[in-house]
């Protein structure tokens, strides 16, 4: 399979002359849900920059479907890459949702019914087709990071990038997040920026941790919660369930959901 | 032309910073002072080089020159205009086709505006580069600015780079979105307006928040405050303000003497 992005020996640093990337070498699969973890000030949001060419590499090179982002906007990348934000404040502007979500697609030339239709897509998908003639500001803060979402969504791009999509959410809101990353998986490959850690668990094929503007691991979840001391030193925990797995004896440390924990357990108590 | 703009504090470890800021304040409201007063440029030339230990013992040498190249464009304009159209022309200097020449008169004058510009400028920078906005206000407030008026004048302070990183992300946010920002300039203009809007709620949202956040804090008490910065104003200060103020009126009456 060859990677939909390939970054290699990705270096970055920024003109306060502060290094943020430190020989990144990565590449991530189509249609594969990509979590990048790790704590705040690692570099991850730095990373997926350079995905759609926001930021380009001091050294080395990144590669979207073959091209160099070095060569394109990140307008012309938006068609391929598409970054949903992580705080809607700095990104709604329009006085409809509608319009908010039409933007995208009008500026890469959508037009008439393919314009109409991308958009009542992405507001179906997101839950939000009935609240279209609303004003983005006065959703909650759910609603509004779905908005943000559909307006990624209806640009169709082959990549998706959520940065933080559960960020200051509330139950209900991560529910909505988890379900509709499950929708976009059938046809986008997506990247998630995540602290929580069982929605990682819950929808990543793939996990890429990040410390120090390193990658110190990248492999699937199941192995990368097993990693105690990559774990510790990012102050990272596993999931609960997880960790209740891992305390008890006879038990394997990478069980991820409830389901396996219970099957494990009879097995045990057996 | 962030630089010019976006000058601020620079912390560094030497004498000059130590300094209480309103001697700092006195030594550049000084020298900005007396570069309207001098009898010609010849003075101002000498009063902008007279920084140089200033601004060397500050160690911000560079930092204080560095951002007068943004000046350049204004002196184009200056020299341009005034040597071809100032009022008060008497002496022709250079003969031109179609009746313009360029004048004596109106060329001293755009040289004794540059080189006042330059003071104001060096002076200007070196007093904003030393003195840290916090010890500032501080100083201000015990010598009895309201506490309000320091708040306000501190947040001002720092509203340019806050604006100016918000900006960013939200062009970050909307070229994401297929907005094209570079090519032509209607292109460009087209491309700023999505901008305002995020921007500008942004800030009323933040000014409605932190106006929360102040009264939560008892921003209103009506007791004496305290200060977390404690700026001290020393003999060495005391020294530097009056030989400040005095050399200034002397250099000043010497300049019309001589």
């Amino acid at each position: 399979m060859t990677p939909i992005i390939k970054a290699s020996k990705v270096t970055f640093t920024y003109p306060a002359k502060v290094t943020a990337l430190r020989d990144i070498n990565l590449e991530l699969n189509e249609d594969e849900v990509t979590a990048i973890i790790g704590q705040n000030g690692s570099g991850k949001t730095t990373l997926v920059k350079h995905f759609n060419g926001l930021l380009k590499p001091t050294k080395g090179e990144v590669l979207v479907e073959g091209k160099d982002t070095r060569d394109l906007t990140t307008a012309q990348l938006s068609k391929i890459v598409g970054y949903v934000f992580q705080d809607p404040d700095d990104q709604l502007f329009m006085s409809k949702v509608y319009e908010e979500v039409a933007f995208g697609p009008k500026n890469l030339g959508f037009k008439g019914k393919e314009l109409k239709s991308s958009v009542k897509n992405a507001l179906k998908m997101v839950g939000l087709w009935e609240s279209r003639k609303k004003h983005p500001l006065d959703m909650n803060l759910n609603d509004k990071k779905l908005v943000t979402m559909a307006s990624i969504i209806a640009m169709k791009p082959d990549v998706i990038i959520l940065d933080e999509p559960t960020n200051g959410q509330d139950h209900q809101g991560i529910v909505k997040v988890e379900s509709l990353i499950n929708k976009l998986r059938k046809e986008h490959t997506v990247i998630i920026i995540s602290h929580n850690m069982e929605l990682v668990s819950k929808v990543a094929d793939r996990v890429v941790m990040m410390y120090d503007s390193r990658v110190i691991f990248e492999g699937s979840p199941k192995k990368a919660f097993t990693k105690k001391k990559l774990l510790n030193k990012t102050y990272l925990k596993p999931p609960l369930i997880t960790q209740l797995g891992q305390g008890v004896k006879g038990m394997p440390s990478d069980v991820l959901t409830i389901n396996e924990l219970v099957k494990e357990l009879q097995k045990v108590s057996k | 032309m962030p630089e010019a703009v976006l000058i601020s504090y620079v912390k560094k470890k030497s004498f000059f910073h130590k300094l209480n800021p309103l001697t700092k304040l006195v030594l550049a409201v000084c020298a900005i002072t007396l570069s309207f007063l001098l009898k010609n440029f010849m003075y101002n030339l000498i009063l902008f080089f007279f920084i140089i230990p200033f601004a060397y013992e500050a160690k911000l040498l560079r930092q204080v020159f560095k951002p007068l190249r943004y000046l350049f464009i204004i002196f184009v304009f200056l020299f341009g205009i005034q040597s071809f159209f100032y009022p008060f022309r008497e002496t022709v200097l250079v003969q031109l086709p179609f009746g313009f020449a360029i004048w004596l008169e109106g060329l001293l004058y755009a040289v004794d505006i540059s080189a006042r510009l330059l003071v104001i400028m060096v002076y200007g920078y070196l007093f904003v580069l030393t003195t840290h906005p916090g010890d500032l206000v501080s100083e201000l407030k015990e010598r009895g600015m309201p506490h309000w008026l320091g708040y306000v004048l501190i947040t001002t302070l720092q509203l340019i780079p806050r604006v100016t990183s918000q900006t960013e992300v939200i062009i970050e946010a909307q070229r994401s979105r297929g907005l094209e920002t570079q090519g032509s300039v209607i292109k460009r203009l087209k491309a700023y307006t999505p901008l305002l809007g995020p921007l500008f709620m942004g800030s009323v949202q933040n000014a409605v928040e932190r106006a929360m956040a102040l009264e939560a804090r008892a921003f209103r008490a009506e007791c004496d405050k305290t200060r977390y910065r404690d700026v001290k104003f020393t003999k060495q200060d005391k020294l530097i303000t009056a030989s400040s103020i005095i050399l200034s009126i002397i250099y000043g009456v010497v300049s019309w003497l001589l």
